[in-house]
């Protein structure tokens, strides 16, 4: 047997929430080589941002659904950096608690995801049910569940008062517990463990080769990761990068749980951080110039290229995504894999095509 | 970030690529800045123990660029947006990564003389 | 522990979801659900209007009207922050879904926080191309 078999997946399949196509070349059971076909959703967010640099602070927004704060707070960053201005430290540390907020939904709805690939609906819908109560609190915390619109050049759009402090101390707490008891279940459930233990191996080498990041990159190996810069208020905190060496969908998949978990330990740390102050800071006239600012999204680095030139609209903007490095390197991960994997495989990288094809 | 080397030939890109991999840098992606007089300005991003680093080339539009996918195989795809949204050429390297040619906006991130983004 | 051990004190649990037309939708107080003008208050000064990162709002100073595009809002609270006399504001209720694109005529004759409902034709209020 010799002859190959083209299966393609995608871009409307059951186990993606968006669209993306890989065509798989079989071999029997098992895949050879896989191709990705991707642009299925492009809709040429960097033309348009690049249109008037002050609504885009609400478009960057919209290039992806579960990573929105962190799109805005890269694009503010971005451009305070080209104004030179440095922001409150107050909003600084606003910027942290949502932007980790922000982490555990987005990690949450990706451990479910892959739950329900798995086969596992029940152990989903707990998922969605500790992501729910964040969702609630960011919604009190910001005005809003999806799409924050908290983030502006210069600071936060609204302040976290003490009853509001109280109220995150508490759903923090209420969370952790939660939080233990899926870290329990996805760390030692023999349906999931058996489902994803040593499947769709990235080793270290590969993980350079194809550049990725975030959790993908830390799972495999590569301790990396830009909240060590200390953009924001991360530089007040005490981080912990979570780092796996095994490279499978387990080890990515657990790397997410106990991110979250973290993300709890940062925010009740910035808590006591937030002292009396101002949250923005007004900025005057048009940016000139070119900057470069990197924020950790839940995916991975995310990076903003901003060149402004004095007017209304912006030179270029560049956004380098985190899922559109991550996400073809299933290029790598496929070969040998069975064909009952590869939802499995593809989900364990959190792929966003949203945020891939802008 | 620091500040570069203000545009070396474009045949140097290969040798840089090598020696950034060689050293451990991580790619972090490859941005195409349209000048506005038919030349290109390539800025290949780089992340060495959490630094920044960048270096930038000048092309012609249509020149073709040596592609440095085959040192990183995470760039095909950079290359490839580039090629899209620029109408660059990289050597070996097929267009059509989020465009579908010949039936989408060709190179929409091109300066056209009658508008100014 | 297993989720075998979860599930089972799933069981016992109260119900997580509400039922939602019924019980409300648990919105916080804070929750920016759409705007509201009070027209006695407006200036027409079109700060709203310019500043809206969507194109939603509509100012006509002959008309004495505000009209606001449901559609289109994002409900980013600018136009509440630019106005000079505070005439805007935002409840947490979102607006009813509609068959068609619906538009808030706002006018100084209609008392505060009252508008008009009108439908635009199927496809209109889509941002220009």
């Amino acid at each position: 047997m010799s002859r190959t078999t083209i299966i393609p997946i995608g871009p409307q399949h059951p186990a993606f929430l968006e669209p993306l196509n890989v065509s798989l070349e079989l071999k029997e059971e098992r895949v050879v080589g896989a191709t990705l076909n991707l642009g299925y959703n492009h809709r040429g967010m960097e033309h348009a941002l690049s249109l008037d640099y002050k609504k885009s602070q609400y478009l960057v927004e919209r290039v992806c659904g579960i990573c929105s704060n962190h799109h805005s707070a890269a694009y503010c960053q971005t451009v305070e950096a080209i104004y030179g201005v440095e922001v409150p430290e107050r909003a600084r540390i606003i910027r942290t608690i949502t932007m980790e907020c922000q982490r555990i939904t987005s990690h949450l709805l990706a451990l479910g995801h892959i739950a329900e690939v798995v086969g596992y609906e029940n152990l989903f819908m707990q998922c969605f049910r500790e992501r729910e109560l964040v969702m609630r609190l960011v919604n009190e915390i910001t005005g809003n569940r999806v799409h924050y619109s908290t983030n502006v050049i210069g600071g936060v759009k609204r302040d976290i008062d003490a009853a509001m402090e109280r109220r995150i101390e508490d759903v923090m707490s209420d969370l952790r517990p939660r939080l233990e008891e899926l870290h329990a279940i996805f760390s030692r459930d023999s349906t999931f463990v058996k489902r994803t233990k040593g499947i769709g191996k990235l080793t270290r080498e590969q993980a350079i080769d194809w550049c990725v990041v975030g959790p993908v990159a830390r799972a495999s190996g590569v301790a990396q990761d830009v909240r060590e810069d200390g953009f924001a208020a991360y530089d007040r905190v005490r981080l912990r990068p979570v780092v796996r060496e095994e490279g499978d969908c387990y080890a990515r998949t657990m790397v997410r749980m106990d991110e979250c978990l973290r993300s709890v330990d940062l925010i009740e740390e910035c808590l006591p951080l937030l002292k009396e102050g101002s949250v923005v800071l007004s900025v005057k006239g048009h940016p000139s110039g070119e900057g470069i600012s990197r924020v950790e999204a839940p995916r991975g680095e995310l990076m903003y290229y901003v060149k402004a030139i004095g007017k209304l609209q912006l030179d270029r903007v560049k956004i380098r995504t985190p899922a559109f490095v991550n996400v073809p390197a299933v290029q790598a991960m496929l070969p040998g894999a069975r064909l009952a994997d590869v939802p499995v495989i593809t989900v364990s990288l959190d792929p966003c095509i949203c945020c891939t094809d802008r | 970030m620091s500040e570069g080397n203000g545009g070396k030939p474009h045949q140097d890109i290969r040798g840089m690529a090598y020696q950034m991999r060689a050293s451990g840098a991580r790619l972090i992606t490859i941005v195409g800045v349209d000048r506005g007089d038919g030349t290109i300005e390539l800025i290949y991003l780089f992340d060495r123990n959490g630094d920044v680093e960048d270096r930038r080339f000048v092309v012609e539009a249509e020149e073709e660029v040596d592609s440095i996918s085959d040192i990183y195989a995470g760039a095909t795809n950079m290359e490839r947006e580039n090629m899209d949204l620029l109408g660059m050429r990289f050597k070996g390297l097929e267009p059509g990564l989020l465009l579908v040619p010949g039936k989408s906006v060709k190179a929409p991130l091109r300066k056209r003389s009658e508008e100014g983004t | 522990m297993s989720m075998l051990t979860s599930s089972f004190r799933n069981l016992f649990r109260r119900p997580f979801t509400t039922s939602y037309p019924k019980g409300g939708a648990d919105l916080p107080d804070t929750n920016r659900g759409r705007v509201l003008w009070d027209m006695s208050r407006c200036i027409f000064c079109r700060r709203c209007e310019r500043s809206c990162p969507t194109i939603a709002i509509i100012t006509d100073k002959e008309a004495k009207t505000q009209t606001i595009i449901r559609n289109r809002c994002i409900a980013c609270n600018t136009c509440v922050e630019v106005c000079p006399t505070q005439t805007i504001s935002m409840v947490p209720e979102y607006s009813a879904p509609d068959t068609a694109p619906t538009v808030h005529v706002f006018s100084v004759d209609l008392p505060a926080h009252q508008y008009r409902v009108e439908h635009l034709p199927r496809g209109e209020g889509r941002p220009p191309s």
